[in-house]
């Protein structure tokens, strides 16, 4: 008899299309453009053998079959927004011709959009590529006017779905819009997480995308406002992801308690590049921090107490400061880690000692929330067990309060002020769910951009959003098995992470 | 100091078609339905082409390296319903309670099981639920992250047999009793609405390699504070027909053929069946007949999710509603290279990270034409 075990292997869906098109020039409206474009196949491309012609903008399928001339469109481009008359009398309008090179989905994470253009715009300094899933997109990539063949990957699109995109590029002074193209995402991955949303009130949401893992089992994931997948990366037992300063790539960490063997990887938003540094971040555990130099924050396992380190871009590692050295104790669990840009320093939470501590990167305390050896005062100086925070500035966090074992009054979210003058700590903002949620491990908090409250309560697979009056506003739920890490939501998935 | 409060993640399948109570040994209960002869209503199928799939799967052959897509079917998927019962015993709160699981000799599979050997971890998970519905959610895959009130493991290191509830850890990590006895606190944690269950595992994966179930509730006026486990403590009553369903028609030796499940709308439990939850397809051959096989399913599913068959090949499906029936291989790596008029065919559609193990599809395959 043969007894044959689930093993995961296999290829990767892959879709899409390498084109070359040749796309009219805007006059600051796409619907402007006089001619229809031509789609032709791109000669020795690599993906030929999978490639599927994208559906051109009327929904036929593109002429694939012969190169025809490229189209001049109509010029007299405009400046975006402006009327036509708003133009430079001496100016001729620019005539704008956009070949995309390259259109299709990642064959390793079917929702991200991989597009590669050019166009004989001359002097382009700011280009774009508008996306969404009709003719009025909605969704905003940002070219790097350096990558090569302006190499631009779609990002926050959802499974399975067809999206139109088009090209924006400027000069300074004009601006061109490509012909609408469209482009169809490849399927989920099987067997994700399942997610329940319950919305409430839909326009007090901040809106945004979740970024998280499974601490049981991975992937490390991102969630539309929708709460659908449109990205994921399987590493297991993630407690962080959170995208590198640049946005460019996502680090997953595992949670690795107890030490076991600690896993960091550095994903290209694509999949496509997935560099494992767990040699570099050795003894990592639970959370790591971005900074804008490249530079990564993290936790590590010592002896009784946990290292606070950072890895420069170029891979080398040192210690910051050790844990015991800040609260004068001899066992420590730190749980997780921020960077405060405003002051240039780390902030980090050790559960045993129930403190949140600020030193800076040389390694001087600055102050130590919480606990016996906090030095401040005041009912935001006092709790039992926390995770996750964030920075509100350089007088106040938020927290996650896990709440005592077998507490029934549920975990809280807590805003605490800070006195830096006084060394008080005051309470403000708390939110406590009701029915009580008691998360006993990990944790997280966020505060919005309209100053909503993000509150994770992880390992019992819930998040909430909730308004500054602690009114709910929309709940996550996973079902069993969704015990996920830390949290942060983004408006964005371009660019630097939330302030 | 401090450690980690008790870790509250349960993670991924439960191996859901436990059970307890009964007597010792009874194992899983199959219900006996009144069905044709064995073979006969495979062979009706058989003749009458299933559910119309065959047609196209047994067309005159394609050219090129073009497959054929052969459509799952509800006609052509087999049926299976389960109970649970896991009854409870009753032990003292605020206590230090023992468990004992040396008695093991079977898993709730009525698979053999030798303690303590087999048995690498062993859960204790406290459930926001009532037994009724702890048993009911379990069975149907119904529970969220958010029942699981907390959980605490104990790693046997093939030596322990049995342990007191401050032998527990939480994501490894020692628990001093004032850590963990605020969890058996009958105020805290009503007896009316929270139920407790011990998990003997094989592997440390949590929620993974389950092999048996005890359950216990708290009770202020019990002075039990032991916690037995036998081979009774979970009891599988199912009822399973692989002999109505309608073979699958494929041609010959021919493994060009993508195996297409994206028309279903129920699965064999009954359930909306959700295409992107398939994760694994199953090709095996058994020299037992299809009746054979429906009176020994469960000898056909093990604890850790592995397929037993004469011959068997099978692939993941990371994304998508469809396999291509050549992708699958065998422990050797060799591709499945179609069926043949030998022995029992069958393919078989999997939910891995579903509660329930038991495959959402399952069919048999016959040769076009047999």
């Amino acid at each position: 008899m043969i007894a044959g075990h689930w093993s995961f292997s296999g290829s990767s869906a892959l879709l899409g299309a390498t084109l070359i098109a040749v796309a009219g020039c805007g006059s600051g409206d796409s619907t402007a453009s006089a001619g229809a474009s031509e789609l032709l196949p791109m000669t020795g491309a690599s993906e030929t053998a999978a490639a599927t012609a994208a559906p051109a903008p009327n929904g036929q399928t593109p002429d694939v079959s012969e190169a025809s001339p490229p189209v001049v469109l109509a010029p007299g481009t405009t400046p975006e927004g402006a009327a036509p008359g708003a133009m430079p009398a001496a100016q001729d309008p620019p005539q704008c011709r956009f070949s995309l090179s390259n259109s299709r989905v990642s064959p390793v994470i079917p929702t991200v959009g991989i597009v590669e253009w050019s166009s004989d715009l001359a002097g382009i300094d700011s280009a774009a590529i508008e996306f969404g899933l009709d003719d009025t997109y909605g969704l905003k990539a940002p070219v790097d006017l350096g990558a090569p063949n302006h190499r631009t990957l779609l990002l926050g699109m959802k499974a399975s779905r067809e999206y139109h995109f088009r090209i924006v590029a400027g000069n300074g002074t004009s601006e061109c819009r490509s012909e609408d193209f469209s482009l169809r995402t490849g399927p989920l991955a099987n067997n994700l997480p399942d997610i329940e949303v319950t919305t409430n009130d839909a326009a007090a949401l901040a809106g945004g995308y979740l970024v998280t893992g499974q601490y049981q089992g991975g992937p490390a994931y991102i969630l539309d406002a929708d709460g659908d997948f449109v990205w994921w990366y399987n590493l297991d037992e993630v407690t962080r992801a959170r995208l590198s300063y640049d946005g460019k790539s996502m680090w997953i960490g595992n949670g690795n308690v107890p030490q076991r063997q600690a896993i960091v990887h550095l994903v290209s938003m694509d999949g496509l590049d997935d560099q494992d540094l767990s040699a570099s971040f050795q003894d990592y555990n639970h959370d790591l921090a971005v900074l804008p130099d490249g530079t990564v924050l993290f936790i590590a396992y010592a002896d009784g107490c946990d290292d606070i380190r950072e890895r420069s871009p170029s891979g080398s590692v040192r210690t910051i400061i050790n844990s015991g050295d800040v609260v004068g104790a001899r066992m420590c669990h730190c749980n997780a880690i921020h960077y405060s840009t405003p002051d240039d320093t780390v902030v980090f939470s050790d559960l045993d000692s129930d403190t949140y501590s600020k030193v800076t990167r040389s390694g001087d305390v600055v102050w130590v929330l919480g606990g016996d050896s906090s030095r401040f005062t005041g009912n935001g100086a006092t709790w039992d067990n926390q995770h996750g925070f964030q920075m509100l500035g350089l007088d106040r966090l938020l927290i996650f309060n896990n709440g005592a074992a077998g507490d029934r009054a549920g975990s809280l979210a807590i805003e605490i002020l800070l006195n830096l003058n006084s060394m008080t700590a005051t309470r403000g903002f708390q939110y406590a769910a009701q029915p009580a949620i008691a998360n006993q491990v990990m944790g997280d908090v966020q505060r919005l951009d309209n100053g909503n409250t993000l509150v994770a309560y992880s390992t019992q697979g819930v998040v909430h959003e909730v308004d500054a009056n602690g009114r709910l506003l929309q709940q996550l739920e996973w079902g069993l098995g969704g015990a996920i890490g830390y949290v942060e939501k983004r408006k964005s998935l371009y660019g630097p992470p939330p302030s | 100091m401090k450690h980690s409060p008790i870790y509250a993640a349960l993670c991924c399948t439960l191996s859901a078609c436990g059970s307890g109570g009964g007597e010792a040994a009874a194992g899983p209960t199959l219900t006996q339905r009144n069905d044709p002869a064995p073979g006969t209503a495979a062979d009706s199928a058989s003749n009458g082409g299933g559910s119309g799939t065959s047609g196209a799967a047994c067309a005159a052959p394609l050219g090129g390296t073009e497959k054929r897509r052969v459509f799952a079917s509800e006609a052509n998927d087999y049926s299976f319903s389960s109970t649970l019962a896991f009854p409870p015993v009753f032990v003292a709160p605020d206590s230090e309670l023992s468990f004992d699981w040396s008695a093991l000799s079977a898993d709730f599979l009525g698979q053999p099981l030798n303690v303590p050997g087999d048995i690498d971890t062993v859960n204790l998970t406290l459930w926001a639920l009532t037994q009724q519905e702890l048993e009911a959610k379990l069975n149907d895959d119904e529970l969220t992250q958010s029942d699981l009130e907390v959980i605490a493991t104990v790693y046997t290191e093939d030596v322990l047999d049995s342990a007191t509830l401050f032998d527990f850890t939480s994501v490894g990590l020692p628990l001093k009793p004032a850590q963990i006895l605020p969890f058996v606190n009958a105020e805290s944690y009503d007896p009316a609405t929270h139920t407790y269950t011990l998990i003997a595992a094989t592997g440390t994966r949590l929620g993974q390699g389950t092999r048996m179930i005890q359950a216990f509730k708290l009770d202020p006026s019990s002075t039990n504070t032991e916690v037995v486990m036998t081979n009774a403590s979970t009891k599988l009553d199912y009822t399973v027909d692989l002999l109505s369903l309608q073979q699958t028609e494929l041609p010959a030796s021919s493994s060009a053929i993508q195996f297409d499940w994206s028309r279903m709308t129920s699965n064999a439990l009954g359930n909306e069946f959700l295409e992107t939850s398939i994760d694994l397809a199953v090709v095996a051959r058994y020299a037992r007949t299809p009746a054979q096989l429906e009176t020994d399913f469960l000898s056909l599913i093990r604890f850790d999710g592995s397929i037993v068959a004469d011959d068997l090949w099978q692939a993941a499906v990371p994304s998508g509603t469809a396999v291509a029936l050549d992708s699958l291989t065998n422990a050797a790596g060799a591709p499945f290279a179609g069926i043949d008029d030998t022995g029992t065919w069958m393919i078989a559609l999997f939910c891995t990270r579903c509660q329930n193990p038991a495959p959402w599809y399952l069919s048999f395959l016959t040769p076009c034409g047999r």
